[in-house]
């Protein structure tokens, strides 16, 4: 960092939906996910800009509704404000839901922390809302104001610009008082004298806000001041207010502030604001009315569900195999400058083009895949999906602002079991948590485009895809029932989201997000699955002294010692021991024991181990894709491998079988437990071994093979 | 329950309804207030549901309400 560069520090706080991390990527020129439902931003993001001799950071929060916390998200943005004193605070407001928005900032225009008001989305709000005084409400709301519409980068500079104005001024902000009525008040002020009368409190800058927090019995603040000297007294004030005006309002204390909070904020819109909303959602609603319907609404989900992966698979397939030309030329070209016998060749053939480049062949499809992703989140129909299955899921025990984590697993199951976060209940976050691995992630998708073009037609293609997500989706339900019928007893509690509008989703945006969605894919395959292949390639290879047997014979009889000899390697070895588990399921083979095992890195390792664990076959057929070799794959026997049946029990098995390390890692962070992240990674597998069994042996019973 | 009350879940879709009490627990009022919801309030019924999420509409904004809260808001027909 310069040293002429003066910090100042900014957080962005607001409703959820109202273009936080726009504001934030447009600021900052950061490429942070957006998304129009809650808990796309479930943890603090940062990011540095210098302007006119300051160092700014801004931090992405949150979205919340008020301070007073109520999930893991909300509570993260709450200490933040609370805690961290940032300098000062972009409230950042959908223009077009201003006066709901506004609630909030009536609540951080209490805090000691000036405040700047970003009204965003200001195009989309033209002829909606007029502002008939933005200088009169700018005083009314004690700061000033920034029109921007963020998607446009329209305003963002202007933001900037009043961070340093408001930075200058920062020494001589006042919070706002806002008048919460003569009974109140009196309270306010009694429960302010005896906070001074404690030593901790008197140097509190803020005791007011104090006061008015314990007043509205805020849990946090209570557990912070049940240990001074004053508690007792303010806990007899405060018993004694309560049922005085219990008797007289019939509504609790935090009811009235809140009330009051409102009050202040609607007679500012009375003043300053009007409004036209007839015609606003006219066309939304009749779409809606169709999306949402009770007996519609199911099916017209799971049409947009198959469709997305029918089309995934049907647009991607051609260039999957344009990339497969590419790589054999390449194959081709090496073979041309290295002696084909070498260690080295064998590494950069066998180990990373066969490994890494059978993964880095399945990028189109990832790219497909979030296209369409992207398309659905940014029409804002995602946000539909959480009302179409919150009756289903209560049949699970949950509701349905836990289908947000489900739908986010089909991209990956990372950051979905991360999304949990919004979810209030403790019991039913971690539900939600445990459900998750089983569903669907993209990095499993390669493994299954390659067995499904293997082994299946291409007009059953489509939906063997689709029945394995379903399966998925299908026990992940029944984990989530068993877990909160039996071991995580719990009352169904509910939840409350706003419903955005549905948009046309703009391409540019949603080519970002497919773009961004690739690279990270790619860079993965050039790390863990690179690192993972090598790995498999000298497990495979070593003890070296099979390979100085393979370089002693030449000529077509090669190809047959090879085969005898990798089998006596590491991989080999390992792999025979594991195989006789899969015997039930169909594939009890050491190499795909040991792509299993790689499998548990990253799932995309799957296809990287057979494509170097399956190299010699490459020399009896050396133009021939991954997917025609695993055809060819035998058994000690000589019969083949794979046929469509134990093809689909593998799969089955891929998708539930174990979740992959970065996901055991997130289980572990996110539940703090042991038993848990141990709980989802045994019972996975059992469940994954359990179905294949039943898929492998019934097929077999109903005379496929 | 007043004989003209009903459950937010009863409601006859496209019908206009005020709120009269937004159901029992602690911070459950406070979060809707928050979410722009409060008694009294007129709001239009977009969809309901016997046994599923109902949605409403209040001035600029849409909410869904989540089965397990909205069987125990309680409203009575705007007329």
């Amino acid at each position: 960092m310069s040293k002429d560069l003066r910090p100042i520090t900014v957080a962005l706080v607001g409703n959820p939906n109202s273009g936080k991390t726009t504001v934030f990527n447009q600021l900052t020129g950061d490429n942070q996910k957006v998304g129009n439902y809650p808990g796309v931003t479930v943890e603090s993001k940062q990011a540095f800009v210098d302007y006119k001799g300051y160092r700014i950071k801004f931090i992405d929060l949150p979205g919340i509704y008020g301070l007073s916390a109520s999930s893991e998200d909300e509570v993260i943005s709450r200490k933040f404000i609370l805690e961290q004193n940032p300098d000062l605070i972009v409230n950042v407001i959908d223009f077009s839901n201003l006066q709901r928005n506004l609630y909030l900032t009536a609540q951080l225009l209490e805090l000691d922390t000036p405040l700047i008001l970003n009204f965003n989305m200001a195009d989309l709000a033209k002829n909606k809302v007029f502002v008939s005084d933005k200088n009169r409400l700018s005083q009314l709301l004690n700061s000033p104001i920034v029109f921007t519409t963020a998607t446009k980068r329209k305003g963002i500079q202007q933001i900037l610009e009043e961070v340093i104005n408001v930075y200058h001024q920062k020494d001589s902000y006042k919070s706002m008082v806002i008048d919460y009525g003569i009974e109140l008040e009196t309270v306010i002020s009694n429960l302010e004298s005896v906070l001074k009368m404690d030593k901790s409190f008197q140097d509190a800058k803020n005791i007011r806000w104090l006061a008015i927090k314990i007043l509205e019995s805020d849990q946090r603040i209570i557990s912070k001041i049940k240990n001074t000297s004053v508690y007792p007294e303010l806990d007899q004030i405060l018993s004694g207010i309560s049922s005085m005006f219990s008797k007289t309002y019939s509504e609790n204390l935090a009811y009235l502030v809140s009330d009051k909070r409102h009050q202040f904020v609607d007679n500012i819109c009375k003043e300053t604001i009007t409004t036209d909303f007839q015609h606003t959602h006219s066309l939304s609603d009749k779409v809606d009315s169709v999306l949402l319907n009770r007996l519609f609404g199911l099916p017209v989900f799971m049409l947009i569900i198959w469709l997305m992966f029918k089309f995934t698979f049907t647009f991607s397939s051609p260039m999957v195999r344009a990339i497969e030309i590419l790589q054999d030329s390449l194959i081709g070209l090496i073979g041309q400058v290295m002696a084909q016998g070498s260690i080295i060749y064998s590494l950069l053939v066998d180990g990373i083009i066969a490994g890494v480049g059978s993964v880095i062949v399945f990028v189109p499809i990832i790219f497909m895949l979030f296209i369409f992703m992207a398309c659905l989140e940014y029409s804002d129909y995602m946000a539909r999906a959480v009302f179409v299955m919150d009756r289903f899921m209560h049949k699970v025990g949950l509701h349905g602002k836990s289908f947000i984590p489900i739908i986010l697993g089909f991209g990956c199951n990372v950051p979905a079991i991360m999304a949990a976060r919004t979810i209030d209940n403790k019991k039913d976050r971690l539900v939600t948590i445990l459900m998750n691995p089983f569903i669907s992630c993209g990095a499993r998708l390669p493994v299954y485009v390659l067995f499904i073009g293997a082994f299946f037609s291409e007009n059953i293609a489509g939906n063997v895809l689709f029945s394995l997500y379903l399966i998925g989706f299908l026990v992940s339900l029944f984990i989530a029932r068993i877990l909160s019928k039996y071991l995580l007893k719990n009352e169904i509690t509910s939840f409350a989201m706003e419903l955005p509008s549905y948009k046309i989703p703009e391409l540019g945006q949603v080519l970002t997000y497919a773009w961004h969605q690739s690279l990270a894919y790619l860079k993965k395959a050039g790390t863990v699955i690179f690192a993972g292949c090598i790995i498999i390639w000298a497990l495979s290879n070593f003890p070296l002294q099979n390979h100085r047997e393979k370089l002693s014979i030449n000529g077509s009889s090669r190809a047959e010692v090879e085969v005898n000899n990798i089998e006596n390697t590491y991989a080999g070895k390992l792999g025979k021991i594991i195989a006789p588990v899969f015997k039930p399921l169909g594939f009890d083979d050491w190499k795909i024991s040991v792509s299993l095992m790689g499998g548990v890195f990253a799932k995309e390792i799957i296809i990287g181990t057979l494509g170097t664990l399956n190299a010699e076959i490459s020399v009896q057929n050396p133009n021939e894709s991954l997917s025609d070799k695993l055809k060819l794959m035998k058994k000690d026997n000589g019969k083949l491998l794979f046929s469509p049946l134990v093809a689909y029990s593998f799969l089955i098995f891929v998708l539930l079988y174990m979740p992959c390390l970065a996901t055991i890692a997130v289980i572990n962070k996110e539940t703090g437990s042991w038993v848990w992240t141990c709980f989802s990674i045994f019972s996975s597998f059992t469940i994954a071994w359990i179905i294949s069994f039943i898929i492998y042996q019934g097929g077999i019973f109903l005379g496929f093979r | 329950m007043d004989k003209n009350c009903f459950y937010l879940t009863e409601a006859i879709v496209n019908s206009e309804v005020i709120i009269v009490s937004l159901g029992q627990g602690a911070g459950v009022e406070s979060k809707f207030k928050d979410l722009g919801l409060s008694k009294g309030m007129r709001v239009k019924v977009i969809n309901a549901q016997k046994q599923g999420p109902c949605l409403i509409s209040l001035g600029s904004s849409k909410l869904v309400i989540g089965y397990g809260m909205a069987s125990k808001v309680i409203v009575k027909k705007y007329e």
